[in-house]
């Protein structure tokens, strides 16, 4: 499936697969959207999109992500932040009608772009590079700028090409200084030397909505129209296609972005540049705000209180029996080897008409892709290169193997990392503890090649534990909760609904209607088994959910190498095979012929069969 | 014709020996009838100084010689073999080939099947990062619930 990047404002949304969308002639394709420094903003909420359809440069917040890292948050933000690659970029003066510039592949060239608009004036920003010198033409005559990206607080290009870095330092600091100034960041790979020269300031472009379908890790696809007004523009491009020429027209030069004008692939040089999808895809939002299915990022002081509320007085032990009101309002409980951050605090947790009270320790979760805290465990993975023997023995006597932790081990193609590299990125979704892992491969055959996915793995590190639970241990419960007696006392099931989530079901309901609490744990913990079987641990055996505790956190990947013995002189004695055709005058040493034309030799015929004998069993030049 | 009697201190499949060859002796002889070109035999008189001969050029064309056998009437007799790369050095550099195996020119990443392996495989384990803090760093818990306001 080809691939095309989405311009959109917030338009793409993802529930643990892939975005797949329709491009311009109407092909599937994959999507993919990023901003200006390749992560798909994740901040989006299904009430912020709804506000854009209105109009071009409605104040929809977005929730930018604070690019200066201590600096003022970003504002509301108009137009599309989501950048497109080779697209056609209007800038406007102040006009209605946009003086149209095309960024477009030149030797590999990709840029994007993203558009802040800052409605405070800052004393430290980002100022747009673009110097009239670097400007060029395309074929058109239509001029090209290009620009560096911000993102942190330095500017830089993707180094895709894996050319030196431009002088970026060299902008320090940046000033920049806006009052409702629209600026569009262009991003760039070109190796281009910036100055701090003034910078013409590019104003918002245009956005475009497509309906995106959207497929789970089931492959089961769902249309996301309801999170988008209908399709204004279809910018969306196939990344192997040219930019549409000034006409309009769109053409297809066959060109490959990916690729330098010479055919050589375009190379990720950092990993912490690449792709990274646990920022990158916008999330599955839900609630916020207590009412109706609300997600909390509680502590255990929270959940004592919640769990002594609901048993220890508001609900009826009859009334629980006779009825499913606790199963129906309670939707699952889980714990998480990772720390999340939540989002607004709140002091109230309700179950069912219940407000239990939190003291604000409690956070609304508010969206299903993991938001990274400080100190962000989901960091891309390092990226692991392979530097084995050197020769044939990489790829022919090695073995990889790749521990992903909840999952399980995957045997590695060796070929597809011998030489080569290989990266993990994660993402895990916080309402249900669906970890999903992307494994990225670059070979020798292409080292400056952008990562080949290799394959997704997805599994779930939540623990789920019972609120309530007739008979049920309460052991793991207790040491999470650090509380002196078991809690599992009284009746009730956790709603299945938990372990639906992990079904890609995220409504709560009963796991076995009327059935006793022993029933229904039995029947969580055979889909939680069910789950977790569907992985095999590193070393055999199914995993037992509650053993996950007890699984390596680290993602490992594992080469398995034999070890050939050269001592030397081996090669000066026997040498290294070769395919080479070659006057043997132009070599020297041990030598072995494969087979050579001796016609032209003038000796008996006797002794030329014998010289080529003595050739192919291995002569010293 | 002459005979430069020498010792040869090359590898019997090197091409090009000159370098490896230390002259031990000079003889001139009168070749008798049928003397073959391809397996000479050379009787001369004993001289001690050629016993250690291996190698010899005759007219022009060089030969592996065997250990000399002594013969009656202080004779030596030394049997002659033609080293068929040195005869024909050049002619041999001027030819193109398609190499099986080379010291000079080669591909590290051709299969070698003349490469000796251990049985002890080495293993390496990468951890390409940690996930998370463990168990208990956050707990979730979600509910339908609320009066809203």
């Amino acid at each position: 499936m080809k691939r095309v990047y989405l311009f959109s404002d917030a338009a793409c949304t993802q529930q643990y697969g892939q975005f797949v969308t329709q491009d311009w002639n109407g092909e599937e394709a994959l999507v993919t959207a990023e901003d200006s420094y390749g992560n798909i903003r994740a901040d989006a909420q299904s009430e912020e999109i709804s506000g854009i359809e209105d109009t071009v440069y409605s104040t929809a917040n977005v929730g930018l992500e604070d690019i200066w890292g201590s600096g003022p948050e970003l504002a509301s933000v108009a137009g599309s932040t989501i950048p497109f690659p080779l697209g056609e970029v209007e800038e406007l003066h102040g006009t209605d009608q946009p003086t149209t510039h095309y960024l477009y592949c030149e030797g590999g060239v990709r840029l994007s772009y993203q558009y802040y608009h800052f409605s405070d004036t800052h004393t430290t920003g980002v100022l747009l590079k673009c110097p009239e010198y670097l400007t060029g033409y395309d074929e058109h005559g239509v001029p090209v700028y290009t620009a560096a990206h911000i993102y942190g607080d330095t500017m830089g290009p993707r180094a895709w090409m894996g050319y030196a870095n431009p002088l970026l330092n060299a902008i320090q600091p940046m000033t920049f200084s806006d009052d409702n100034t629209n600026v569009r960041l262009i991003m760039c790979e070109a190796p281009i030397t910036f100055t701090k020269t003034t910078a013409p300031t590019f104003e918002v472009t245009h956005q475009a909505f497509m309906p995106v379908l959207v497929a789970d890790y089931n492959g089961t696809l769902t249309t996301l129209n309801s999170f988008f007004p209908s399709a204004l523009t279809i910018n969306v491009l196939n990344y192997d296609e040219y930019i549409p020429d000034p006409e309009g027209d769109q053409t297809s030069t066959g060109s490959n972005v990916y690729q330098d004008g010479q055919g050589n692939g375009l190379g990720v040089s950092d990993p912490a540049e690449h792709i990274d999808l646990a920022t990158r895809n916008t999330a599955f939002a839900w609630g916020g705000s207590g009412v109706g299915l609300t997600y909390y990022k509680v502590t255990p002081g929270d959940l004592r209180k919640i769990v002594s509320e609901v048993w220890g007085g508001i609900f009826n032990m009859s009334s629980l029996i006779n009825t499913d009101t606790i199963r129906n309002c309670i939707i699952g409980a889980f714990a998480l080897p990772i720390g999340i951050t939540g989002d607004t605090a709140t002091s109230t947790v309700w179950v069912g008409n219940v407000p239990v009270n939190c003291n604000d320790t409690a956070y609304f979760i508010t969206s299903s892709r993991l938001v990274a805290g400080t100190t962000n465990p989901l960091e891309p993975a390092e990226r692991f290169t392979e530097d084995g023997w050197g020769d044939f023995n990489d790829f022919m006597h090695s073995t990889a193997t790749l521990y992903l932790p909840f999952y399980g081990s995957v045997n590695i193609d060796i070929h597809t990392i011998a030489r080569g590299s290989l990266s993990v990125e994660i993402v895990i979704d916080q309402y249900n503890g669906n970890i999903g892992y992307w494994v990225y491969t670059t070979s020798m055959q292409a080292p400056n090649a952008e990562p080949i996915l290799y394959g997704c793995y997805t599994g779930n590190c939540a623990i789920e534990f019972p609120i309530s639970g007739f008979g049920y241990s309460g052991n793991l419960l207790q040491k999470i909760l650090n509380t002196g007696s078991a809690v599992s006392d009284g009746v009730g099931q956790i709603g299945s609904g938990v372990v639906g989530i992990a079904s890609g079901n995220i409504a709560g309901g009963a796991s076995s209607a009327g059935g006793g609490a022993m029933s229904a744990l039995s029947a969580i913990r055979s889909q939680i088994v069910d789950v977790f079987t569907k992985s095999v641990a590193n070393r055999g055996g199914i995993v037992d959910p509650m053993s996950a505790c007890i699984s390596p956190y680290d993602v490992t990947l594992q080469i398995r190498r034999a070890r050939p013995l050269r001592p030397d002189p081996t090669r000066q004695i026997e040498g290294i095979p070769s395919a080479t055709k070659i006057h043997l005058r132009d070599l020297s040493g041990y030598v072995k012929v494969k087979e050579c034309n001796i016609n032209t030799m003038t000796c008996t015929a006797d002794e030329k069969m014998e010289i080529l004998r003595m050739l192919k069993e291995g002569v010293y030049l | 014709m002459t005979i430069k009697w020498y010792r040869c201190s090359a590898n019997p499949k090197k091409v090009n020996k000159a370098g490896a060859l230390q002259l031990l002796g000079t003889s001139t002889i009168q070749p008798r009838d049928d003397f073959d070109l391809r397996a000479p035999v050379v009787v001369l008189t004993y001289n001690a100084g050629l016993l250690n001969v291996n190698y010899a050029e005759i007219a022009g064309r060089y030969y592996f010689v065997e250990e000399p056998t002594l013969d009656t009437g202080g004779r030596m007799t030394f049997r002659c073999s033609p080293d068929l790369l040195m005869i024909n050095r050049a002619e041999i550099l001027n030819l193109e080939a398609i190499l099986a195996r080379s010291s000079d020119v080669f591909n590290s990443y051709i299969a070698d099947g003349q490469t000796v392996h251990q049985s002890n495989d080495e293993t390496i384990n990468y951890s390409l990062g940690t996930l998370g803090t463990g168990y208990g760093a956050s707990l979730v818990f979600a509910a339908i619930g609320g009066r809203g306001t």
